[in-house]
Parts: structure tokens; sequence; C-alpha cells
């Protein structure tokens, strides 16, 4: 079943008690965060931006976990302060705790994103390496990422990634408890 | 009308005296000579003389329109190069009435001023000296275009500028209608017009002048200058309306009065009712029934304190102050946390319409995205198992783009619902705000009257305390009632000369011309007749007459810009009809212009033979040659050519020798010292 519709079923059956719902998923409406075409354009350039070279026949490679914190942190561009803040946080252990916790909450339960990975992975665009992602064929990255920059989509989303360039993201950052 | 008689360049080098002069005929002219001759040099001088070089993109008084021959080397006619050590160049015109004048300015000198050589019809000179590009229209005795205009007999004429102020019309924004440079003159229809002096719609106008329709172009300007005034009484309608928002807010009054929309519609609904009736209605605020009820209240409380009785018995006084004050307290406490609620609100709604316009942006990019292609998914299958790699079978979604649109307009309805939400907690706070202010003043008096009250000794006393308390806190109401009502009025009587001005605007109005329609026919069908002599390829006998000219005079064809139809060389065909046209036209109209159309290098627009041939028909026919304004054509044609047109009875110049500057003999010893005892004598 559709990840949109699925949650209005649920509440469907809560009320189904005392109320009679009609479901039309036909009019509903999902939000651009649900399409995969967004999701795989904001990970390109998150993996064109932060990816680093690895081996020698010209791949790249990032952390899986900071793949998806970046992806995130992306496509909510008032988050960037939070993060920089939780970086910023580090040395103090309970302080780096209480300033993450609605992000940290966000982006490890971003389950979607997990689907995409595989999907891309499913389709020869990544490979998973232990905690990495690896990229199998550059073409189709590079392909979404150079058209997204040409026509200008997505500035936000990529002048964040830009600004993330500069906050340092720790292993302990990436890892839930 | 005038006409140009003759173009001179002289100077001095190291060879020697050197000069060129071009004599020119009334009518239409072909003035032909080989490349690097001189010829933009000759057609230079013209703009340089009548002091029009910011045409050029160049600033005042800047040879550097001219070629280095004039400026720095002279080719001589063994091929040797002589360093030039002064020049200037001068223009001669005859006046349709008989009047001649030359214009001399220098090259390389001192090239601000000019010197002017007039000769009236019964034979007088005149000299004089005037500044070419300074002040040149404003500066009465030596400007140099106010001189021309006054000689010329042209009416001068102030348009507005985009600055807001006035500029007037000067020759640089008349000629590029019919000066056609060679460099660029030929890429649009008036391609040398300028904006530097920034005057509104100053093509439009450079035709309309032309043209003789001054009537149009005083229509015109007062369109403008409503335009204008229009844009400043819907400004200052905003400013005032927020400055009477933001009073009634710091009073705890929420009512809305809006300074947007057209003037006229400000105009109606300010007019319907004054700032007292609308506080009356929209707020119950009446200040004259308030200050009526304080002033009985101020009278009876001093009617208490000095002449009534007093009980003696009556031991209340203390615990009413204190009462007030902690009902005061209560009060402030509660407006207080009101007030915290709806600023971590208004915060809050202000994150949440960050977010939703982020998110109007992503979705429309994304509908970009879906449009272009970009990260279009093939269809693929899984090498193992064969089965399609569908995004279905990932629980993940591909939207139509029809469902991004849908989203886009929801989040739009949202974004709208949350501004109008924010836009009520700035309201809210604003007038919360107003009314925490007054409930402080409100406590400090109450706190007041309550010291005074306890410290008093006696239920006398303490009787008389209260009541004094209470009557100064009744006083000082009435004097913010009256403070208030001040306030109102002045802003009342704001909003009165407001209606008074916008009124003037509206009922001024601006009339239409009905002068401008007979010259606007008149260019019309010159244009017509000129764009098919020149073998436009849109324009045909059967459709010329559905060519016709929008309001900035672009011509059109059938809907389209003219410009975009027919071939590329038409384009040159185009430039050159509309500045003929607008000559004929203007002449037929008794128009204002000058009566020269000058065409550099035509033919090199596009060398092709089928264009030559066009040209060169063009120039044979009855409708170039019988032209009474003078045409002066600036290109090479070949012996043949010249022959052929000859022959049809087309006035071919063609200057002898390579260059059009040539080293003059020297003068005899004797000769220079007979020149120099004359001076001396």
């Amino acid at each position: 079943m559709d990840r949109v519709v699925s949650p209005i079923h649920d509440l469907a059956e809560l009320l189904s008690g005392r109320a009679q719902p009609v479901v039309i998923p036909e009019r509903l409406a999902p939000s651009a965060s649900y399409d995969l075409r967004y999701r795989i354009a904001v990970i390109a350039a998150a993996f064109e931006i932060h990816a680093k070279p690895f081996g020698v026949s010209g791949q790249r490679r990032i952390s899986a976990g900071r793949l998806k914190l970046l992806q995130f942190v992306a496509r909510r561009p008032w988050l960037i302060e939070m993060v920089r803040d939780w970086s910023g946080s580090q040395h103090d252990a309970q302080l780096a705790m209480t300033a993450s916790q609605r992000l940290r909450r966000g982006f490890l339960g971003d389950q979607m994103h997990e689907d995409v990975i595989e999907f891309l992975v499913a389709r020869g665009v990544f490979v998973r390496l232990g905690g990495h992602i690896v990229s199998d064929s550059m073409a189709f990255l590079m392909q979404v990422y150079s058209g997204v920059v040409d026509e200008n989509l997505f500035p936000a989303e990529r002048d964040v990634l830009q600004e993330l360039l500069d906050v340092k993201i720790t292993n302990d950052m990436l890892e839930g408890w | 009308m005038i006409r140009l008689d003759e173009i001179e360049v002289r100077g001095q080098s190291d060879a020697g005296p050197f000069a060129g002069i071009l004599r020119l005929a009334p009518g239409l002219q072909v003035v032909s000579a080989r490349n690097a001759y001189g010829k933009s040099l000759a057609s230079t001088t013209i703009a340089w003389c009548l002091g029009i070089e910011p045409v050029f993109g160049i600033p005042d008084n800047e040879p550097s329109c001219f070629p280095e021959a004039v400026r720095e080397e002279l080719e001589l006619a063994d091929g040797s190069l002589t360093r030039v050590i002064s020049s200037e160049c001068s223009i001669r015109l005859i006046h349709q009435d008989g009047r001649r004048l030359k214009l001399t300015r220098a090259i390389k000198g001192d090239s601000v001023p000019i010197r002017i050589e007039e000769e009236s019809t019964d034979g007088q000179n005149r000299k004089s000296k005037l500044i070419a590009r300074r002040a040149t229209m404003q500066d009465e005795h030596g400007g140099l275009q106010r001189f021309l205009f006054d000689w010329l007999k042209w009416p001068r004429h102030e348009v507005t500028t985009f600055r807001g102020g006035g500029a007037e019309i000067y020759l640089e924004n008349l000629a590029p209608a019919f000066y056609i440079d060679q460099d660029e003159g030929w890429t649009n229809i008036q391609a040398l017009q300028i904006g530097r002096d920034g005057q509104q719609q100053i093509a439009e106008i450079a035709v309309e002048y032309l043209l003789g329709a001054i009537e149009a172009i005083d229509q015109r300007v007062a369109r403008q200058r409503a335009n204008q005034t229009s844009l400043f009484l819907r400004e200052s309608a905003r400013a005032l309306s927020e400055r009477i928002s933001n009073a009634f807010l710091r009073r705890g009054w929420r009512v809305e009065f809006s300074g947007h929309g057209s003037v006229d519609d400000i105009l109606t609904r300010w007019s319907s009712r004054t700032l007292r009736a609308l506080l009356s209605d929209e707020a119950n605020v009446d200040l004259g029934a308030r200050r009526a009820t304080l002033n009985k209240r101020v009278e009876a409380l001093r009617r208490m304190l000095t002449s009534e009785p007093i009980d003696p018995a009556n031991v209340s006084a203390p615990a009413e102050a204190s009462q007030r004050v902690i009902q005061l307290k209560q009060a402030r406490h509660t407006q207080s946390r009101d007030l915290n609620t709806l600023r971590t609100q208004h915060g809050q709604t202000a994150e949440l319409l960050k977010s939703l316009e982020h998110r109007i942006h992503a979705a429309s990019d994304l509908l970009r995205l879906k449009t272009t292609g970009i990260g279009r998914l093939d269809h693929l299958e899984c090498p193992t198992c064969h089965r399609d790699l569908d995004p279905a079978t990932f629980a993940l979604t591909d939207q139509s783009v029809a469902s991004v649109e849908a989203h886009i307009e929801a989040l739009r309805r949202d974004y709208d619902l949350m501004n109008k939400n924010l836009r009520s907690f700035q309201e809210t706070i604003g007038s919360g705000n107003g009314a925490l202010v007054d409930l402080d003043v409100e406590l400090r008096e109450a706190e007041r009257a309550l010291l005074t009250v306890t410290n008093a000794i006696g239920t006398v006393r303490e009787q008389v305390a209260q009541t004094a308390a209470n009557l100064t806190a009744a006083e000082r109401e009435v004097d913010r009632v009256i403070e208030t009502a001040q306030e109102i009025t002045e802003l009342q009587e704001a909003i009165d000369k407001w209606i008074r001005d916008a009124r003037a605007v509206v009922e001024q109005g601006v009339g239409h011309s009905q002068d401008i329609n007979a010259r606007r026919l008149a260019f019309l069908s010159s244009l017509r007749r000129y764009l098919t002599a020149l073998g436009h390829s849109a324009i045909k006998p059967e459709n010329a007459a559905t060519l016709h000219l929008d309001e900035q005079y672009t011509p059109y064809l059938n809907g389209r810009r003219l410009r975009s139809l027919g071939s590329a060389s038409d384009q040159s065909r185009l430039v050159a009809a509309y500045s003929l046209a607008l000559a004929a036209a203007s002449e037929h109209v008794r128009g204002f212009h000058p009566g020269i159309v000058i065409l550099d290098e035509p033919l090199q627009q596009n060398p092709d033979e089928y264009h030559r041939e066009l040209f060169l028909s063009f120039l044979s026919q009855e409708l170039a040659r019988a032209a009474t304004f003078q045409t002066i054509i600036f290109t090479w044609l070949n012996a043949g050519e010249i022959q052929r047109l000859r022959e049809q009875g087309t006035n071919v110049i063609t200057p002898d020798g390579d260059h059009f500057l040539k080293l003059l003999p020297a003068p005899s010893p004797d000769l220079v010292e007979s020149q120099t005892s004359s001076n001396r004598s």
C-alpha cells in the first residue's frame, strides 16, 4: 500500500468504531517529500557534494548514516542551525544529547530514505560496503546532479549541503541509541 | 527643413596641413567610395559638429568616435604615416528660408567649444562660440542645442524622467531616427537612442516630435505625470494607513484601516466615513462621550472632596484601594501571560511560514524537474529474479505532474492562511501591548493611591485621600482622552489632505489627442510605401494595408512584430524604410524633422547580390529620387552600378583620390608673409 495512504487507512480504522470514515486517496495531494525523483535529486546532490574518492576506478563513497543526515537536513533548511549547535556541543555528552533529541528522532526514523537507497542499490546506482555507500554507476548520479544545477533546481537544498561542508559531523551524531 | 551643404575636415600634421571636403546636393545622393576612403569620417563629422556624440555611447567631448587618421596618424598617399598635430571639422547647413550656418569643432584640440558662423538671408554674418555639451540646452547664451533649436525654429519641450524629475528632448534623442550609423544604427529602429538622461518613452516621444505632434507629447507627459502622482499617492496612502493602524493598536483598538488598492478604491473607502465614525462603528470607541463621562466623574469627585459631608464611620477606603491594586495586578498578569502565548504562537507561525515557503519552492522545482525529464527512471528488471525494479516494489511513489500541482496548490492555500494568521497575531500582540501599557499606568496610579490611603490617619483622612487620588486619576484620564482626540484629529487632517490630492488627480484626467491620428496615418502610409519599395520580403502589395503601428510606433504585421518577420537582411530594409518614411511623413504633416536622412553603409549589412540589387532598384525608383528631403547614402558601388544609377537620374558622388584627407600644398613664403603683416596691422 502507498506510504501516504497507509496512515490514513490506519486512522480510518481507529475512527471506525464511532464514525464512518470515507477514504478517497485519489483526491490526496501528497507532499513532494514523498516523491521518488525529488528524493533521488537530493541524494544525488548530497552525494556529489559530500562523497569522497574511493578506490582506483574513480568511485566515491560516503557513510550511509552521514548521507541520511545530510539529505534530511537538506530538505529542511531551517534545521541547519540546530545541526551546527549539535555539532558544536559534541565535547559535552549531556548537552549533545539534549540538543539533538528532535533532529535525531527525525532523521533516524526516515524510512523512506532507506527505501530509496535500497531501490538505487537494486538498480546498480549504489553498492553497500559495510557502513558505507559506494557509487557503482556514477553516470546516473552525475547526470541528475548536473541537470539540477543547470536548471537551477532546489537551490535551497544545495545551499544547505554546501554549508554542511563546514559542519563537523561525528560518528556519535550518526548513531542512534 | 534644412539640408547639409558641405562636410569638411582639416588639420595640421608633421608633413604639413591636410584637408578633405565633401560638397553635397539637395535630395537623394549616393556618396560612393572604396573602403577606408574616409566615408565614416565624413559621416561621424556630422554627429560631432551637431554635438550629439553620446549616440555613439561615448562620454561628452570625447573624439574616440573618429578614426585614428584625424586623431593620431594620417596615412599619406604613398602609404607612409605622419603624426597629426591638430585637427578640426565643420559642416555647413542651409535652411529652406536661405539662412546658412557653419559649425566647426576641434577633433584633436579643445573639443568643448563649437565655432558658429551664421549667415542671414540679407547676407549679414555673425560669428560666435558655443559650448557643445555642458548645459547645452539650459545655457541661454552658450548652449549649442539651445541655439540650434532656435535656429531651426523648433520648440523646446520638457518630458518626465524615470527619476521623477523633468528633462528636455535633446537633439541626440531625435537623431537616431534620421542618422543611421554604420556600426550600430542598423541593428534596430532608433538603435542609437540614448537613455542616460532617463526620459520616459523617449523613442516614442522622438517619433511624435519629428512628426510635429506636440499635443500628443503633452498628453503622453501628462499621463506619465499622472502615473507618477498616482504611485506617490498609493505609497503615501500605505504609509498613512500604517501610521493610523499603529496609533490604534497602541491604544488596544483593532480596527482595519487599509491603504491598499488603486487610488480610486482608497479614495472611495476613505471618503465614506471619518476616523471617529470608524472607531465608533468598529471598536465602539466614542471619545466625545468618554470625555463627557469623565468630566462628570471629575465634577462629582471634586464635589465629594470640597463640599459634601464625610461619614467618619466609613472604614472601606483602604480595602477599596487595596482591592483595586489586586484586580489590576491580576489583569496585568493575565494580559502578560496571554501576550507571552501569542508571541510563542507568532514565532511558531513565522517558522511554519518559512517551512511552507521552502516546501512550495521544492514542489515547484520538482514540477520543473518532472517536465524537464532530469533523473527519469528507465524500465529495468532484476538480473537475478527478472522481476521489474518498479518503485512500487520498494513502497516508493513517482508522483504525477497533476499530483504535484495539486500539492503546490494546497501549500499555497496553507501559506495564505498562515500569512493571515501571522498578521492577525501581529495585530493582537500590538493591541495587547497597548493594553498592557494602559494597565501599567493604571496600576501605578492605584498603588500610589493605596500608599496615600494607608498612610492617612483616621477614617476621614482615608476617605479624603482616596477621593483625591481618584480625582487625580480621573483628571489624568481626561488628559489622555484629549491627547488621543487631538491625535485622531491630526490623522483625520492627513486623510483629508490625501483625499483632496487624490480627487484633484482623478478629476484632472488626461484627454486623447486627435491631432496625432492624421500624423500617425501619414507616417504609416509612408512606411508601407518605403517598405514595399525597399523590397521587404514580408510586405507584399496585398498585405501592406494590414501593417500597423502600435502605441510605441513599432510596426506590426498580422499581429506579429515586423522585425521578427522576413529574412535577416530585411532588418536593414526596415531600419531604412522607417527613417525615410518618418522624414517623408514629417514633410507632409509639417513636423519638426530636419529634412536630412543619413544612411551609412546600408549595403554592408548584407553584401549578397540580391540585397544590392534590391537597394539599387529602390534608388532608381521615383519614390527615392522625388523625395524633397535630403538623403545621403555612404556606400561603395562598382562602375556598372554607378553608371546604371546615373542613367536613371540618381545623383552619385564619387570623390577623387584614395583618401578623403589629403595633404595640402604648402603656401608660398610670400603669401605667408603678407598674411602675417595683415594680421599685425
